[in-house]
Parts: structure tokens; sequence; C-alpha cells
């Protein structure tokens, strides 16, 4: 997952995350934007607090965006999900709307993907704050 | 009025409302949509502050990348918040009445569902925010308002579901039926408020109804209070704890002399209380709403007041206080017993009187009885006299003589002229013809003269009888019942005798009464008399007295005297021991009367009954029976009173005991 440190509705995204990893059979990173120009810990949020401490899941940041330009993610909660084979099975936001919790497309595709069997969707709408500058 | 309220509420329920209901309905109405009115008030700043707040938390700013700007949630809700909170609040403020505001209200509510849906990201759990504001919107009760309500929320769903689904449903789109589907259960829960809306308009159309019901009896009820107080024969006045007087009545008008301006408001003690009373008024007063206590509050007293011109009466009059919410309220009833008090002594002399009069009558009717007796027996000592007067007048005691003086003439010749001389012959047949007439003589005069001395010791018998009663007045001893009764009947004896009674006697062991033999007797005597005189008439029935002594256990002992006379009317029975009640053509209606008060000075009563007309009356003198070994008074039976039935017997009367 690639999240905005202080998008308000990326706190959705990572509760549902963490209902997603529960089985525990899935190698997970989010990744944390640190714009350019930003000082050190600024990406180090209550947000990143709450990822460190989902079980499997590791946090890191994202200096100036570049791990979310890599993989083509414009919204804070982006996720993308790799099969064994590095295969990306699935690419989108993981919430319903705009903050909410709860069942998903985009978390029933995931599910899906899991249990290997072809997720509904492959892709779905992203619920949050830009991660790239509009401005760029 | 009704006009209007005809067209909010339709004819079916305008027509069902009196005149006097309807006011009281409007204002209830008014109340209870002031009421809500001042709730929405309320509750649209508390719903701003609150859409502001969760903006603030949950959306406070907008970021891109390292930059961020203020949430639009935040502009939304302030600036949208401002607008829906502004103009339902200055209707409020300044038409509350008006069905303006109440739609208002109604819009600004709905909007602010969904102002709150649209910042939380279209959630569903807030959408339930729609549904608790229609449900206060019922409280207005009016049912347009609700309609409008549920117009504003499809309305906002239809038009957000097609162009901003994120904001009312939080996805990027959604279809027509969604909004359908909300605006359906809208119009469930719209069914039944519109339904108990109109129930509670009906309800409080019931209590209107119902209030003005009740305000009419009790204005009713206050007014005949009024009415009674203002015309009460009694005086009406009601003080405050201050003294002062709080009501006046016309009957205290007339009593006093102060007109009710000149009255109320001013210190009672200074109106009716005699100046050297006031200070012990004030205290009384003082002590009672210091302590409570009170020794003049709910009783009857009598006091001496004072009128306009400084004259002193005496009045009667209770006082009740009345806790009137922190201080209290005295009433009074007042009444001037001048005239009661004069009335009062006037009787009370006229009793002592009546009674002195009664008890020297009662000595009176006593002495004519013995005087009756007496005369009676005079009559036969008068005979007796005549015969001794005859018998001596006609002796033959001359002839006697003249035989001796014959006999004295012969000087020695007695011999030769007792056997030879032809009147000498005769003269032993003479002396036993004298010898015959002047044992006949004398037999008639011991015959007269014992009679003699048995008249005049019955006379002295009577006599000492009267003297014995009229100096035994005012001691009560211990007597027989028996005894009073044959001593009474002997002294109305003779009555009886002349008027062909038959009197009869049922006595039972009864013990001896403590009584005034005086007035027992005056009472008894006066009851034969009525039981004689009530018996007149009876020539073809027979005349026939029964005289009862009895006692129930523990009651008193019971001297009944029963005729079969002319009997008492039902109306009669309650009035014949009153005062000047009296049915005999002579009559003064002082017998029965004080024979009852005598019967209560001696401690019994005196009690009558009859079954009407020509049925005859028993008059029962109940009197204290004598206690064993009682010591009060003395222990007396009168010497000449004891015969078991020598009255009725010597002079005719049949007499039977039982």
């Amino acid at each position: 997952m690639l999240a905005h440190p202080r998008c308000p509705c990326t706190r959705s995204s990572l509760a549902e995350l963490a209902r997603l990893t529960a089985r525990g059979d899935a190698d997970v990173w989010v990744l944390f934007l640190r714009p350019e120009g930003a000082t050190a810990g600024w990406e180090k949020t209550g947000l990143w607090d709450t990822a460190a401490a989902i079980p499997g899941v590791q946090v890191l940041a994202d200096a100036d965006g570049t791990a979310a330009r890599a993989f083509g993610a414009e919204t804070s909660g982006h996720v993308l999900f790799y099969d064994a084979t590095g295969a990306l099975r699935f690419s989108g936001g993981i919430t319903a709307a705009r903050g909410h919790e709860g069942p998903s497309a985009g978390g029933d595709s995931i599910l899906a993907a899991l249990r290997g069997n072809a997720p509904a969707q492959d892709h779905t709408p992203t619920f949050g704050c830009p991660l790239i500058e509009e401005s760029q | 009025m009704m006009k209007a309220f005809a067209n909010i509420h339709g004819p079916v329920l305008a027509h069902a409302l009196s005149p006097e209901a309807e006011p009281i309905y409007q204002e209830r109405i008014r109340e209870q949509r002031h009421e809500t009115s001042a709730v929405f008030f309320w509750l649209l700043l508390a719903q701003w502050a609150f859409a502001l707040g969760l903006a603030l938390v949950v959306s406070p700013r907008a970021w891109n990348g390292l930059s961020s700007s203020i949430h639009p949630h935040f502009w939304a809700a302030l600036g949208g918040g401002a607008l829906l909170v502004s103009a339902p609040l200055i209707c409020i403020r300044f038409r509350p009445d008006s069905a303006l505001a109440r739609h208002i209200v109604a819009v600004a509510q709905m909007l602010f569902s969904a102002l709150l849906i649209h910042l939380t990201g279209g959630r569903i759990e807030t959408h339930f925010h729609v549904f608790g504001s229609l449900a206060i919107l019922a409280f207005y009760l009016d049912r347009w308002v609700l309609l409008t309500a549920a117009a504003v929320v499809i309305i906002d769903h239809l038009l957000r579901g097609m162009f901003l689904p994120q904001s009312v449903y939080g996805v990027a789109a959604a279809g027509w039926w969604r909004s359908l589907e909300h605006g359906g259960w809208v119009i469930f829960e719209m069914v039944f408020l519109v339904h108990f809306t109109q129930r509670g308009v009906k309800r409080t159309l019931g209590l209107a109804a119902e209030a003005a019901a009740s305000q009419q009896a009790l204005q009713e009820g206050e007014q005949r209070l009024r009415l009674v107080i203002e015309t009460a024969y009694d005086a009406y006045v009601a003080m405050d704890a201050g003294g002062k007087i709080a009501s006046w009545n016309a009957q205290a008008e007339k009593t006093f002399g102060w007109s009710r301006e000149e009255a109320i408001g001013h210190l009672l003690s200074e109106r009716i209380i005699p100046a050297r009373f006031r200070e012990a008024f004030q205290c009384g007063l003082g002590r009672f709403l210091e302590t409570g206590e009170s020794s003049v509050l709910s009783r009857q007293i009598e006091l001496l007041a004072m009128d306009r011109d400084g004259r002193e009466f005496p009045i009667e009059f209770t006082i009740s206080a009345i806790r009137w919410g922190e201080t209290y309220l005295f009433n009074a009833f007042l009444r001037d017993i001048t005239e009661r008090q004069e009335h009062a002594r006037q009787q009370d002399e006229m009793n002592r009187r009546l009674v002195e009069t009664s008890r020297q009558a009662g000595k009176a009717e006593v002495a004519v009885g013995v005087l009756h007796n007496v005369g009676n027996v005079l009559n036969s000592v008068n005979v007796s006299a005549g015969i001794i007067n005859d018998t001596i007048r006609a002796s033959q005691v001359d002839a006697l003589s003249d035989v001796v003086s014959l006999l004295r003439a012969q000087n020695g010749g007695l011999a030769n002229f007792l056997t030879e001389d032809p009147r000498g012959r005769l003269v032993p047949e003479l002396l036993g013809r004298l010898a015959d007439g002047l044992r006949a003589e004398h037999a008639t005069l011991t015959a007269e003269s014992g009679s003699l001395v048995s008249h005049v010791g019955h006379i002295r018998e009577t006599v000492a009888l009267q003297q014995n009663y009229a100096t035994a007045a005012g001691i009560s001893e211990r007597l027989p019942a028996e005894v009073l009764l044959e001593d009474a009947l002997q002294l109305e004896g003779a009555g009886m005798v002349r008027h062909g009674i038959e009197v009869v006697r049922e006595f039972d062991m009864v013990p001896p009464v403590l009584v005034d033999r005086h007035k027992t007797l005056q009472i008894l005597v006066n009851l034969l008399r009525n039981a004689k005189q009530a018996m007149v008439d009876n020539n073809d029935r027979g005349k026939r007295l029964v005289l009862g002594i009895s006692r129930r256990r523990g009651g008193p002992v019971c001297i009944s005297i029963r005729d079969n006379g002319m009997g008492i009317t039902p109306e009669n029975l309650s009035l014949i021991f009153g005062h000047g009640f009296t049915t005999k053509e002579n009559g003064h209606g002082f017998g029965l009367h004080i024979s009852a008060l005598a019967a209560g000075e001696i401690g019994g009563a005196l009690k009558v009954h009859s079954d009407g007309p020509g049925a005859g009356a028993v008059f029962t003198l109940e009197l204290p029976p004598a206690q064993t070994g009682e010591t009060a008074g003395l222990i007396a039976i009168p010497a000449t009173s004891v015969p078991s039935a020598p009255l009725a017997t010597s002079r005719g009367l049949r007499s039977t005991k039982s």
C-alpha cells in the first residue's frame, strides 16, 4: 500500500488492510510518502504507527514519492497485490467509499486472490489524498 | 380564528371545539410548538457546531504531497451550516407562531441531514439523522411540516444520487433505485408520524375540551362559593399572615360597620378587636407563625368584638389557618351573638321560674291528692258522727230515769206496787225493753266510734305521706320502685275509682332505684293523671291501666304506665315533651315537659311510645338503679306506703300481680 501519512481517509484503508492480512499468508509493505523537501521523520505520524502495529506489515518511507510514481499510485491507500509468481493481480483502493470501513469490491478481490481464485475486479477506485502533487 | 383553525386542521377537527375550548387548544398547541421550536433553536446550533467539529477532526486539511489546505468539508460545514442555521433562527426569533417558521425549520433540519451525510462521506449511519429529525419535527403536531421535510429529503437524495453519489452514498456511482429505496423508508416513517401527529392533535383537542369543562366547573364553583360567602348569615373575614384583612363579606360590613373598601388591606386588630385585646391577639398570631401552635384555631370561641362606633358586643367565631404557599391565610366566620346571649339569659330565667313553678305545682298536685283523699275520709267521719249524734239524741235513757223516779215514789210499798198496782206489774217488762234498747245504742255507738277512729287514722297516714315527700325534696334516696309507684297510685287512686279503671300490675324483681322521691312522685302522679284522662272516652272498650316495673341486664329500672286510651299521633310523639305542647283543651303543655326535665334531673329519662291514635300509649320512666352497697343518700321506706295492694282493692279496683 502506498499512503499519505496525513490523509484522513487512509485510516480506513489501513483498517481494511489489517483485516485482509489477518490470515498472515502474505508479505505486506506500506510505503508512506515523504515529499521532497520534507524533514526526516515528517512521515512518522499516527498513521505510520497504526500501520506498524499491524502484524506482518513492514513500514517504509517513500522518499520524494519515488515508489508511488514507480508503481503508478496516485492516491493514498492505493494497494497493489502481486501473487507468488510476481504477477500483478490487483491494483486499487480497498474501501467502498471515502473513509468507509467495511466490505468493498477491492477487499473482496484481494481475498479471492489470496485464496487462489480469480479476483472479481482487478482495479477499483481509491479514496484519499493525492500522492503525486497535482501541480507536477 | 375558527376559520384559521379549520384551515390548519380541517373541518372534522374544527367543529369538535367549543368556543370555550378553542383558546385553550390554541394555547396548548402554541406552547407545544414553542417548545419544539426552542428545541430546534438549540439543536440547529449544536448541529452546526458538530458539523464544524466533525470537519475539523475527520478531515481538517486536504493534503497534496507536502502542501495542504483547509479541507472543503470545513468550508461546507461553516458556510452551509451558517446558512442552514440563520434562516430558521431568525424565523423562530421573530415569527415563532408562523407556519413559515415551522416549514423553514423543517427544510433547514433536513438539509442539515444532507450536510452531515456529505461530511461523513455518505456514511449510511449518518442517514439515521434523517429519521431522527423527522421524529423531532413531529412534535410540531403539524403534518404539513412533516410533508415538507419528507419532500426535501427525497428530492435531496434523488438529486445527489444522480449528480453527487459520493456525497450521499459514498460511492462513485449509485443507481436511481437507491434514492427511491431511501425515499421509501422516509415515507414508511412518515405514514406513522402523520398518523400519530393527527392523534396528538385530537388528544390535545380532547384535553382542551376537558380543561374547558373543568375550568367552567371551577369557575362556577368559585362563583357559587363567593355567592355563599357573600350571602352568608355569618360574617366572613380572611386575614393574611401580616394581620391584614384579605376578604370581607357583606355580613361583615353589616356586623362591624366597615365597608369592604375600608376593611381590606387594613389590620384586623384595628378594625374589630377592642384595644385591650390587641396585644394578646398579636402575640397569639406571632406564636402561631413561629411555632405552628395556637389555642384558638379550629375551635368555636366566644369573645368580645368591636364595631366601627367602638361598641363592644359578643361574637362567636371559628378560625382556620390555610397554608398558602410560603405563608398562611386565616379564615374566620363570626357571628354577633348579642341577641342569642340575651335570649339564652331569658331562657335560663324562664326555665328557672318554670322549674320553680312546676315544683310548687307538683307540691300542689300532691297536696290536692292528699286533700281529695282526706275529703273522702272526712265524709265517712261526718256520717259516723251523725249516726252517733242521732243515736245519742234518740237514746232511751230518759225512759229509764222515769221508771227509777216512779219506783222511788212508793216509799216502802214497793212490793205491793209491783204486785198489786197495775202499773207496777208492768215495770219489769218495761225495764227489760229499756235494757235491750240501751244495749243496741251501745253497740251502735261503739261501731261508729271505731269507724271514726279508723277514718281519723287514715287521714293521719295520708297527711304523713304528703309530709314525707314534701320534706324529702332534693335528696337522693335508695327506694324500691314499686313503693314509688304505689304511693303515686294512692294519691291518684280516687280518680281511678271514679273512672272505673282496671289497674294491672306487672312487676319484675328489680333492684332499688336511687332517686329524689319527691320529683319521682311528681312525675308518676303526672303520668297517672294523663293516663286517666287519656281513657276518659273509653266507655265502650273498657279502661285498663297496666303498671310495669322491669329492667334489662345492666340497664336502668323502667317504670312503665300503659293505657289503652286515645293514643298519640306519630307527629306528636316527637313534640310531646316540648315546652308548651298539649293536646288537652285546657292543658298548658308544662306537665310532660317538666316531667321530662325532672327525669333528667334525677339521672333518668322519660320516654313515650304509641302505635297511633286509638292505640293507647306507654310512658316509661327510666331510673338509675342503686348499686349494691350504695351509700349515697338515705335508705328509707315511707311508713305509710307499704301496702302491697291496698289502694286498688280497698277502693274497689281490681288488682292483679304478675
